[in-house]
């Protein structure tokens, strides 16, 4: 994956800040979309044949049309993708060329359930479901090596080490908050979305309304296990005290959400679907930046030092671009006078001593050098004892070009 | 059918103080043994090995010749800071304990079990850069412990450079 690593240039430091959002936000567009695809298209399987009609419904909660698959599939993959090597720029670790290798099976998932649902053909479902089970489980394990730094130099395998406990925790977490969100958003889309919403005398309503809820509440109440868990065999150097506030976080809205979605199970109908859905996302949210404080802890050395390196790198490229600038300036003589009128008079004149030396007495040595004239006027030092330090004018790179050579062409007219 | 859920809501919210309970416990436990520990002196590696590029073996002299890295001394401390930066409180603390002829107790960070018999010297002869166990040391203001150091781990990096993985290697 040679080519993947020369396409990259060193992030810039204005880069390295927007990264980690940039990472947070591609994250959050994705894997609630594809959770929420994968597990509906996968309970419609269970429908397929009993309940035909409920099987649909379930296939249009996440669309997929070119343009979901486009905005929430391919487009933050290929983004992660690069943001995960800027990320882990310079490092041994090929995560950009794992995330390369799990793109291309997730994005055929997504079209064979696209295709299935379109077709009514059960098979491309359960082919989709399964390719996407497995893709995702080798995307937790990319997202798992990211804060597990000192398995880095042992990698010899196309695939990261998949069948760690931390991985398999992982793993399902994302399966649960899958569960979780795909069952708001039945509610959201098949109950409360104006143009979506099933008829009131629809036969399957109440059985989708009960399943979505009982996800819900079996998505809340497990999901707090698996985060403990996470935590608790998550490497040392990757847990900071934003992971624990972060994990507070979530279990305070899993908890409303619990409550709620139990106390509808007991009621016909239900209410707040809309709040409950954005609960949902927001625990995802939470979930992915939780995740991402993770890798952020695991990584804090290599960050210090790639914000040091862009820094260096910036301050180099703009010295050199300086120098390049300065080599190629024209010098107006015009404005190299009025300096000399506003500031140079001050304390030299051409024949007599002022507070420096007279020019006719310095500027010879000069003759035929004008860049040795200009270094000194960036950056003036003591010459002479018998005179005070000539301070800096702080003058730019056409300023200075422009009095050097004003000074010089007049000092060789008085000769 | 309604269920009746009420009575529900009690045991859910005590299985979610428990769940809280639990990531708080984890949390205190992180705060008390597995972050970076405080030190006595605020040292900063960051400013000396990656501002001033001082090399590791510069202050760690016994890296390189015997088991142990070692601490510095407080004399290679006083060879730089009896003249430089010493108006910073940290160094007028570092003053402190020289006046007093008194030794810092750094805290420990890259502890082994006493069965491991780890040698610095080996592993600095097979040209083992010292960020392959202690990490990035030269971007931490705080010296953290960035590996697991398990035995899996070593055996890891035993196996993947060649090298021996008897256990009389580490455990003699």
């Amino acid at each position: 994956m040679d080519i993947l690593k020369n396409m990259l240039l060193p992030p810039g430091v204005e880069h390295l800040q927007m990264l980690p959002v940039l990472v947070v936000f591609m994250l959050w567009a994705h894997l609630p979309f594809a959770g929420i695809a994968w597990i509906c298209n996968l309970l419609s399987l269970v429908f397929w044949r009993r309940n035909p009609a409920a099987a649909r419904d379930l296939g249009r909660v996440a669309p997929l049309t070119w343009s979901t698959v486009c905005i929430f599939i391919v487009l933050p993959l290929a983004s992660l993708l690069f943001l995960f090597q800027h990320f882990l720029f310079g490092e041994m670790v090929p995560v950009g060329s794992y995330i390369l290798r799990l793109t291309l099976p997730i994005i055929l998932g997504f079209l064979l359930l696209a295709l299935g649902q379109h077709r009514r053909q059960a098979a491309f479902v359960a082919a989709g479901s399964v390719l996407l089970a497995g893709g995702y489980f080798f995307f937790s394990s990319v997202m798992n090596l990211i804060f597990t730094p000192e398995k880095w130099p042992f990698i010899r395998r196309p695939m990261p080490d998949v069948f760690s406990v931390t991985v398999v925790v992982h793993f399902k977490v994302f399966c649960l908050v899958s569960v979780l969100l795909a069952g708001a958003a039945i509610l959201f889309v098949l109950f409360h979305w104006p143009e979506k919403r099933l008829p009131v005398d629809a036969p399957h309503a109440e059985t989708l309304r009960r399943m979505a809820l009982a996800m819900v509440s079996g998505g809340s109440l497990l999901l707090p296990v698996f985060m403990i868990w996470e935590l608790y065999v998550a490497p040392e150097p990757a847990l900071s005290l934003n992971a624990f506030w972060l994990s507070a976080l979530v279990l305070v809205l899993l908890a409303v959400l619990a409550i709620w979605s139990v106390t509808m199970l007991g009621r016909s109908a239900s209410r707040w679907i809309a709040a409950a859905f954005v609960g949902a996302l927001a625990v995802s949210g939470l979930l992915i930046l939780k995740d991402h404080s993770l890798q952020a802890a695991a990584n804090q050395e290599h960050w210090v030092l790639l914000n040091e390196s862009s820094a260096r790198a910036l301050a180099e490229w703009q010295g050199q671009r300086a120098a390049q600038l300065a080599k190629n300036m024209v010098a107006d003589d015009k404005l190299g006078e009025k300096i000399y009128n506003d500031r140079c008079t001050a304390c030299h004149r051409f024949d007599q001593k002022v507070v420096g030396p007279p020019y006719n007495q310095v500027l010879p040595k000069y003759a035929g050098d004008m860049e040795k004239l200009k270094t000194f006027l960036r950056n003036p030092v003591k010459v002479d004892a018998a005179y005070p330090a000539m301070p800096n004018q702080g003058l730019t790179e056409l300023e200075v070009a422009s009095v050097a050579s004003f000074l010089l062409k007049k000092h060789d007219e008085g000769k | 059918m309604a269920l009746n859920t009420r009575k529900l809501i009690p045991v859910l919210v005590g299985y979610f103080v428990v769940c809280a309970l639990a990531v708080g416990a984890l949390g205190w436990y992180w705060l008390e043994y597995q972050q970076a520990p405080v030190q006595p002196i605020d040292f900063s590696h960051r400013i000396h090995a990656n501002k001033l590029g001082l090399e590791c073996s510069f202050c760690h002299t016994g890296a390189a010749v015997s088991a142990r890295a070692t601490v510095p001394p407080l004399s290679r401390c006083m060879e730089c800071h009896e003249s430089a930066a010493t108006d910073r409180p940290e160094i007028v603390k570092l003053t402190g304990y020289w006046k007093a002829q008194q030794p810092i107790e750094w805290v420990k960070v890259h502890s082994l079990p006493w069965h491991v018999r780890f040698t610095h010297k080996r592993h600095i002869a097979a040209n083992v850069d010292c960020t392959v166990c202690h990490g990035e040391v030269k971007a931490e203001s705080r010296v953290r412990r960035v590996r697991s150091l398990t035995m899996g781990w070593c055996v890891d990096c035993h196996r993947a450079k060649q090298v021996s993985v008897d256990c009389w290697i580490c455990h003699h």
